[in-house]
């Protein structure tokens, strides 16, 4: 009836990966309804204050995705953004957050295949691993 | 070899840079406020004051942060840690070399108020400053080191029970040598990273935000650890982190004071490791 | 009349108020001595001194006071009361204070009231005094305060010798021990004239030109942990917070060592610097509450001094002050 599905909150770079989602759309690919995309103008916008805020507020899983390396609209974003996740992954790794909660990507604006393809095994291993209990639900009383 | 020796010199050292006005000022350790006490920090303006400096095992706030905004040169007791976090602090440009003088200090760990290694201490492998000005050497023997005391399982049950003990109160944050923002992410009132209440999630967001802050730029002096009242370890969170950029990247901070923080720059041939479709550790 | 109570005895009497009541004591981790609420059995009964005060048992860390939601209040539950076990003589009297700041103007704090009202407050005598504790020079006999419902204090191995001071008390150790305790009312703490006093004649206009405060406080990193941890400190704030479609006021701890304690909207801090935030915090404690309600809001249980990162003696700070005359 009621069957749990998880709450994905996806950060996609403007100038590829949200392309590459739309492109999705268009293309009428299939994928799971249980990402909530956040448009960011670049992966390396996205500070890694928001992936824990999500976590710790809640979110099943998070998932980053920005241009390939070597493609960024600015540059270099996404390979200061490249140092940065896998740093913070093994941080969230050590706090004893299961390693498929959280993932990193590149999609660009022509893989819409890539792009389901992408979503559908993310959704397939955060559904695996079951609701986020990193708060354990609630305040602890003082 | 002993702290007595290393206190002598130390005090003939300082009294003449002061003297001869290399420094205008030496920041350093007095004496503790009550018998096995810490040593209190005291900052030294005048030549005969220099008696007043001590160095024992009980020499445990990390002095870095005392030396930040001043104008002119100040000289610096520095352990070995001390060292490192003023040469992170030049190479992040928050401190001038010219105005700094280091006085490199041998060390041999530092201990607590039963006389026992302090567990990053104990963990410590450099007895000797990277970078200084002057060097006092002597340190007695240091501890069996290194001593992996901050190992252990990373479980969300340890980390939460870590968390549990914390109270929020942000004196690691006060005491590290790198957390030197203006107005901290926690203080921020847009956005507003801080939940009303105390709770877990409050404490992971402070605890997570700041270790992704001091990730390559921590110099493991152990002050987020030492000056915690609740006895919060909280220290092998952001040592997991060190250790992964070491071995990734190869850099390892407060070494010298040109290199950048390793998260503050990039190479086209990093690594991608727990990317999707690479190896999931 | 006194009577005995073994450890085992404490332990089961508390396991039964444990059905009721939120029990709270100390608890002794791998490095340090906690106070919290937790399993009776766990509880420290040694002399060691908790690094927290058990404060928060009656002024929490933060604490709702009000919800709205549609224009309308919520009602709230009243908390559930607390055992508070081996409350130290510096702790109990640390509650004198706070309730003559929280309940004896002409403002009560409904809050706090509740709290006092309910919960049920044990004391444990010290045997030695620790480094960094003076509540001697306070005045305070660290081996008794009636500002408590029953007071223990150890006597030969496991025993502790119990002396009821409230009905309340010897009811509770009825109903929940079988042990029948006469109260006795007239048994008054020991205290004398604090030997750590400041003149309370003394102007704040020259009392801040006395010693030179920045340089004795040049160590402070102004982290706030010893207010804390000080069983006296009750600076709060409150904040407003929406909450789905409710909006609730809490109130917070605050603490005078930070800087947005005094932050002014304009941007200007009366308060800038460290030892200025230092310097309040010794003369709220010594000098302002002493002129209002004459007594002095520090009972000497050293946990700032123990505590300090940096090592400030508050002790040293007035007794500098008391040298040049305040």
């Amino acid at each position: 009836m009621n069957a749990w599905t998880p709450v994905i909150v996806a950060f996609l770079c403007n100038w590829c990966s949200y392309a590459g989602a739309d492109l999705a759309g268009t293309g009428r690919q299939q994928y799971p309804p249980n990402i909530r995309i956040i448009r960011v103008p670049c992966s390396g916008r996205v500070n890694p204050m928001f992936i824990i805020k999500a976590l710790v507020d809640g979110a099943d899983g998070v998932m980053v995705s920005g241009c390939h390396p070597g493609d960024c609209h600015y540059l270099a974003g996404n390979l200061y953004a490249r140092r940065r996740f896998a740093v913070l992954k093994k941080l969230l790794v050590t706090a004893g957050v299961e390693p498929d909660r959280v993932h990193f990507t590149w999609v660009s604006a022509s893989e819409g295949t890539r792009f389901a393809e992408v979503v559908r095994g993310v959704t397939e291993a955060v559904t695996a691993l079951g609701p986020n209990k990193m708060t354990g639900g609630g305040a602890g009383e003082l | 070899m002993s702290f007595e020796l290393q206190e002598k010199s130390l005090r003939e050292l300082c009294e003449s840079l002061l003297r001869d006005g290399v420094a205008e000022i030496v920041v350093g350790f007095g004496e503790s406020a009550f018998a096995s006490g810490i040593a209190v920090p005291i900052t030294v303006k005048k030549p005969e004051d220099a008696a007043k400096l001590s160095w024992n095992s009980r020499c445990v706030p990390s002095l870095a942060r005392y030396i930040a905004g001043r104008k002119g040169v100040a000289a610096l007791v520095a352990k070995p840690c001390d060292a490192r976090a003023v040469a992170s602090l030049i190479a992040e440009r928050q401190l001038d070399r010219d105005n700094i003088y280091i006085i490199g200090m041998e060390c041999a760990g530092m201990t607590d108020a039963d006389g026992s290694a302090l567990a990053a201490c104990a963990e410590c492998s450099s007895r000797r400053a990277p970078v200084f000005d002057s060097e006092i050497t002597g340190a007695p023997e240091a501890f069996d080191a290194p001593d992996e005391r901050s190992a252990g399982e990373n479980s969300a049950d340890r980390f939460r029970g870590e968390m549990d003990k914390c109270i929020l109160c942000f004196s690691c944050r006060q005491a590290c040598y790198g957390c030197y923002c203006e107005t901290c992410f926690m203080d921020r009132g847009a956005p507003n990273w801080q939940p009303s209440e105390p709770d877990i999630g409050a404490k992971m967001i402070y605890h997570l935000g700041r270790a992704m802050h001091l990730a390559g730029r921590c110099v493991e002096c152990g002050a987020c650890e030492n000056v915690c009242a609740s006895g919060v370890n909280i220290r092998y969170l952001i040592k997991s982190v060190t250790d992964f950029i070491e071995c990734e990247y190869g850099f390892h901070a407060g070494m010298d004071t040109k290199t950048l923080p390793a998260l503050q720059t990039y190479s086209a041939s990093d690594g991608e490791p727990g990317f999707w479709g690479k190896n999931n550790e | 009349m006194n009577d005995t109570l073994t450890k085992d005895g404490i332990i089961a009497f508390l396991s039964s108020l444990a059905v009721k009541m939120r029990v709270a004591g100390p608890v002794r981790d791998a490095k340090v001595t906690e106070y919290r609420a937790a399993p009776p059995e766990a509880f420290s009964f040694g002399d060691g001194v908790s690094y927290k005060s058990p404060k928060e048992f009656y002024f929490p860390q933060t604490e709702k006071m009000i919800s709205f939601r549609g224009g309308k209040a919520i009602a709230e539950e009243a908390p559930v009361p607390a055992a508070v076990f081996a409350a130290r003589v510096c702790d109990l009297e640390a509650l004198r204070v706070m309730r003559e700041v929280f309940l004896s103007g002409r403002y009560k704090d409904p809050f706090f009231e509740r709290r006092l009202e309910k919960n049920l407050i044990i004391g444990m005598a010290c045997v030695s005094k620790k480094p960094g504790c003076f509540c001697d020079d306070l005045g305070f006999d660290m081996k008794f305060s009636d500002f408590c419902d029953m007071m223990l204090e150890p006597a030969g191995e496991d025993s502790f010798k119990v002396t009821g001071l409230s009905e309340k008390g010897a009811a509770a150790l009825w109903e929940y021990a079988r042990v029948k305790i006469e109260c006795d009312n007239s048994r008054r703490a020991l205290t004398s004239k604090p030997a750590l006093r400041l003149n309370k004649q003394t102007r704040e206009t020259e009392i801040f030109g006395m010693i030179d405060w920045e340089d004795m406080l040049s160590a402070c990193q102004g982290c706030g942990m010893c207010t804390y941890i000080c069983p006296t400190c009750h600076c709060f704030e409150f904040k407003d917070v929406s909450e789905g479609e409710a909006t609730s006021r809490y109130r917070c701890w605050d603490s005078c060592m930070y800087p947005r304690f005094t932050l002014h909207a304009s941007g200007h801090n009366p308060r800038a610097a460290t030892s200025e935030r230092y310097r309040q915090r010794a003369l709220h404690k010594y000098l302002y509450v002493m002129q209002n309600t004459g007594m002095v809001a520090c009972t000497g249980c050293g946990r700032c001094v123990r505590s300090c990162p940096a090592g400030i003696n508050i002790k040293k700070i007035v007794e500098a002050l008391m040298e040049a005359g305040a």
